[in-house]
């Protein structure tokens, strides 16, 4: 079965947003200058986990469709969490809110399940 | 038979929503009132306070009590008696305004939290035993955003925050209850 097209978005959202994460703690530290292990830590936390559900969009993985999904929500669930309590910055949050938003809507797509499951 | 059950469930899920717009309309009320109020100093708005706390306290009780009578499996049911005291002590909260008393507030709050805590963690094993993502990943992020102003947060922010994470899981599952009597059991 070739990709379906959410499933290839799903996949290319990922990889965005663990780079986008990248990119805005790099610009993010430049500015402010003040950044600890902590911070970064959190940051690379988040990168981390967009990275992961990337990979879960692809068959022959150890994710069922539905862990796929539950990954994309654990993930929006991180970057809510740490942009919420101030620990990460809001705009670069933001961004991140929505492509992992849109990496679960990818994630319920019926063609994309079946071929996660395969 | 059947049909008077749903009937009465998807009350009870109104019940759960209004019991938070009740909460927070009392929160609004106090800060339209006097901007600069807080619940661990004394205010003339701290009526408006106690109003919201006993109301809402009332209405997620009674809530709960809706989860325990039609409560298809014994989490469900036990989450209901977590809502249930959660809901008291809402209402408890609501009494103890005074600034003397704030010891006896802040041990009500941390109460709250465990107490949602524990119902949203049965509630959602349940949730996701019957297939439904969308609820589990809602709790995931109230709960995760819970754990992060615990971890993070200075004493009264935390408590604040965490109150309202609970009472916004309190909310989704009233919106869950009703959406699944309208849909018919669907996401």
């Amino acid at each position: 079965m070739d990709a379906p097209k959410c499933a290839k978005i799903g996949m290319s959202l990922g990889f965005l947003g663990g780079i986008a994460t990248f990119i805005g703690f790099a610009s993010y530290g430049s500015l402010n200058n003040t950044q600890t292990f902590v911070d970064m830590a959190y940051v690379l936390l988040i990168s981390v986990m967009f990275f992961a559900a990337a990979g879960a969009f692809r068959p022959g993985t150890a994710w069922t469709a539905k862990g796929a999904t539950l990954m994309c929500y654990l993930t929006l669930a991180v970057v809510v969490a740490i942009t919420a309590t101030g620990l990460g910055d809001f705009a670069y949050g933001f961004v991140e809110a929505i492509i992992a938003i849109l990496m679960v809507v990818m994630s319920y797509d019926k063609d994309t399940q079946k071929y996660i499951s395969q | 038979m059947h049909k008077d059950v749903k009937d009465h469930s998807i009350a009870f899920g109104w019940v759960g929503i209004s019991s938070v717009a009740v909460f927070f309309a009392g929160i609004l009320a106090c800060v339209a009132v006097d901007p600069a109020w807080s619940w661990t100093a004394s205010s003339d708005a701290d009526k408006y306070y106690t109003f919201g706390c006993i109301l809402g306290g009332i209405l997620v009780a009674l809530y709960g009590v809706g989860k325990i009578q039609y409560g298809k499996t014994i989490g469900y049911c036990f989450a209901g008696v977590m809502i249930v005291l959660a809901g008291i002590c809402i209402a408890l909260q609501g009494v103890f305004t005074d600034e003397s008393v704030t010891t006896v507030s802040k041990f009500l709050f941390i109460l709250v939290a465990i107490f949602s805590l524990i119902a949203a963690s049965l509630c959602t094993i349940e949730q996701n035993k019957a297939g439904k993502t969308l609820y589990v990943g809602a709790v995931m992020v109230i709960v995760l955003t819970a754990l992060c102003f615990i971890a993070s947060a200075g004493e009264n922010d935390m408590i604040t925050a965490v109150t309202a994470c609970a009472l916004a899981w309190v909310a989704i599952d009233g919106c869950s209850i009703v959406l699944e009597n309208i849909l018919g059991g669907k996401n």
